[in-house]
């Protein structure tokens, strides 16, 4: 089947199976409502029927011609069953599906735990959940039928399984979380507060968790542990797992980081507010630090036990989460640094008129932020120069390497500029008008501190940008256009090559493989080909696979 | 294949353990009534106010209010009639579930009392990928009118605990 005509059978069938969800949705509601003899406020059920069985009338006849036509060409050819289009539609279906029943299924749920809602009443929603689940389950079945084969075919199914799983998730946290917090609450209140009156145990509100709890954790435990099981050698899922994994550690730092602030201040000055008072945060907070460290810990060990089948296209996705969370960390460590620097200038400057414990908050800030900071970016950072060092000039070429050092670079002059002219400012102005006194060094003592750490942050980052350029990271590389006709086996060196060769641009063709020339070839050799071809003079080359030969054409 | 089994099943004995925690504490904590502060007391008037409310007795919740009309503060919560204060709590949401819990009650020599207080609340308009835990303080502002405390001012989370019933 040609691209174009495949293209119309597919995008007619969406339409077509979209309009037909619409029309049975509505029937199957008109039916319901009129079975349960629900009154009518206003509007007429005679229109609805009317309207739903035209919108039938018209769109199954026409799906069913499409999607035949399509079907019994997918049961003859191979090829089809694994054509891009024929996985788009069915894993667009299956995306829309998973999501119309996931936000049907809370309300139905919440109702069966007794709700008082009217949004809940199964009558709203019992329509959508039978038409989508059917819909959901044959295209399910249908996509098993097809075996998944064709890259681009697993691809599309990915992007239906990880997004789902990734909603899921959150949902499913979100409904723990606040369950605990909850419980949390009240054991804190019954331990160190008084209360006046406690709220209904089983509300609605708590009904909504317990949904979201339920249907959250269904979908996450089906679609990340069954649908997307095996399923190592995806790129997609180490975004998943990253995505996930670094989410998490922002919040269990900013949670560590704000308990240890309060905690810091109790205990620089107990008296201004009851225990009780003072760290009533507590019951919000351990709950999102207790899921946040599960999600950790779990998607860590995921990640540890997947190293060894990671594919190659996933080193940029480790690069980006290694050197996003450098520079969370170092961002958090300089500004720990710079408030306590202030504090350490104000401490030798202050006036008499301030008030007692003045420090307090800024020192607990600065060791709060200065205790999770430091730690994080001094490993982050190792590994990073580490493996730098290991990578050789393509590590040193990378976007996010680079990214963060002239980020760090730009962010720092534009603070050490500023702090300086600020600080050239109130001297002048103070020396012109006569009343320069110490008093000067205490009211810029902010910019001082943080023009002092702005500039060691340039100067260490300009050394290690002098040594990435002495290795070549910055020597203009002549772009060279590959070629390749290779089988399905060898992307993975691709994913390598293009890490390898980084002035080169690496297209693909994928060939089909005949009995009689197997497209399969030695990869070390393969690995030597592709260098090969980059230094042959020209612009461009075309790289061929043919049985045990590669073929090399430079052209212009 | 055999490890990541291991670590599906350590991952859900650890959810299903927090999740036992959280039911267990509200099931136990839930279902105790608060002690009653002593009525003659500022914090003892806006608990029976609030209780009041709760069962939606407003009848009896009116009552403790002060009898006559305050000079108008900014932000007053005081109605001028049983009929205003009836009509003010019909369109409240029952979903949520609100706790209260006290701060602070300071007693003034000049016949005034303010009682702070946290009201936490449960709700599920910002699911599901919202929060639903959310806290406030807020303050009930009392006057002591012929020997007995009187509100003169009550915040608005006051509504949201319209027709809950007290847990028994």
């Amino acid at each position: 089947m040609s691209t174009v005509r495949r293209l119309y059978f597919y995008v007619v069938s969406f339409v077509a199976l979209l309009a037909t969800s619409f029309g049975a949705t509505s029937l199957i509601g008109a039916g319901l409502s009129m079975l349960l003899r629900e009154a009518v406020l206003a509007g007429d059920r005679r229109t609805q029927v009317a309207s739903a069985i035209a919108t039938l009338a018209v769109a199954v006849p026409v799906w069913l011609l499409h999607w035949y036509a399509v079907q019994r060409q997918a049961r003859t050819d191979p090829q089809e069953r694994q054509a891009a289009l024929r996985h788009l539609y069915l894993n667009a279906i299956l995306f829309i599906a998973a999501a119309v029943l996931f936000f049907n299924l809370l309300p139905v749920v919440q109702w069966l735990l007794g709700t008082r809602e009217p949004a809940s009443s199964p009558l709203q929603h019992m329509p959508m959940l039978l038409v989508w689940s059917s819909l959901w389950a044959y295209h399910w079945w249908v996509l098993r039928g097809d075996r998944v084969e064709a890259r681009a075919a697993r691809t599309l199914h990915r992007w239906y399984v990880y997004p789902t799983a990734l909603y899921s998730l959150v949902a499913f946290a979100i409904g723990l979380g606040a369950t605990l917090q909850r419980a949390l609450e009240m054991l804190y209140d019954a331990m160190f507060r008084t209360t006046l009156t406690i709220g209904p145990l089983w509300s609605d509100a708590q009904r909504s968790l317990v949904a979201l709890i339920m249907v959250g954790g269904l979908w996450w435990a089906f679609h990340w542990t069954y649908a997307a099981r095996g399923d190592t050698a995806s790129v997609l899922r180490q975004v998943y797992l990253y995505l996930v994994f670094t989410a998490s550690l922002a919040t269990l730092f900013v949670t560590a980081g704000t308990t240890l602030y309060a905690t810091l201040r109790y205990l620089f000055d107990p008296t201004r507010l009851t225990p009780a008072t003072h760290f009533d945060f507590l019951p919000d907070a351990l709950p999102v630090f207790l899921i946040a460290l599960l999600l950790v810990l779990y998607h860590w060990q995921v990640l540890e036990q997947e190293a060894p089948a990671r594919p190659v296209g996933a080193r940029g996705v480790q690069r980006s989460y290694r050197y996003l969370v450098t520079a969370f960390a170092l961002l958090t460590f300089a500004t720990g640094t710079a408030i306590l620097l202030t504090l350490l200038l104000g401490l030798l400057t202050s006036p008499t008129t301030l008030t007692p414990r003045w420090w307090r908050d800024p020192l607990a800030a600065s060791l709060a932020l200065l205790v999770l900071g430091a730690p994080l970016w001094t490993y982050q950072w190792l590994q990073a120069q580490a493996e730098a060092r290991a990578g050789g000039v393509g590590e040193r070429r990378a976007l996010p390497r680079r990214l963060l050092i002239y980020g760090v670079l730009a962010v720092g002059l534009l603070a050490l500029l500023g702090n300086l002219t600020y600080i050239i400012f109130r001297f002048l102005d103070v020396l012109l008008t006569g009343s320069l006194s110490t008093r000067l060094i205490f009211d810029v003592r902010g910019n001082v501190a943080a023009a002092l750490v702005a500039l060691v942050a340039i100067g260490y980052h300009v050394t290690v940008m002098r040594e990435d350029i002495r290795i070549g990271a910055e020597t203009a590389l002549r772009r060279k256009q590959l070629l390749l006709l290779i089988g399905d086996q060898h992307r993975e060196l691709v994913a390598e090559m293009r890490d390898a060769l980084p002035g080169s641009q690496i297209q693909v063709l994928e060939a089909v493989p005949t009995p009689d020339r197997p497209t399969s070839f030695p990869l070390s050799q393969l690995r030597e080909a592709l260098s090969y071809a980059a230094g042959l003079p020209g612009d461009r080359a075309l790289v061929v696979v043919s049985g045990d030969t590669v073929h090399i054409y430079p052209y212009r | 294949m055999l490890r990541m089994s291991r670590l599906s099943i350590v991952t859900a004995a650890l959810i299903v353990a927090l999740l036992a925690f959280a039911v267990g504490a509200l099931v136990l904590l839930g279902r105790q009534e608060p002690p009653a502060f002593p009525e003659d007391t500022p914090a003892g008037v806006v608990q029976r106010f609030l209780w009041a409310i709760q069962e939606g007795d407003l009848q009896r919740a009116f009552t403790y209010l002060t009898p006559e009309e305050p000079p108008p503060p900014s932000g007053s919560r005081r109605p001028r009639s049983y009929e205003e204060f009836r009509r003010s709590f019909s369109a409240r949401s029952e979903g949520s579930s609100v706790h209260v819990v006290l701060e602070r009650e300071t007693v003034n020599d000049d016949g005034t009392a303010e009682v702070r207080v946290v009201f936490s609340f449960v709700e599920s308009s910002d699911l599901p990928f919202g929060n639903p835990v959310r806290q406030q303080r807020d303050e009930f502002q009392l006057r002591l009118e012929n020997g007995a405390w009187r509100i003169a001012i009550y915040p608005w989370p006051v509504y949201q605990l319209y027709r809950q019933g007290r847990p028994r």
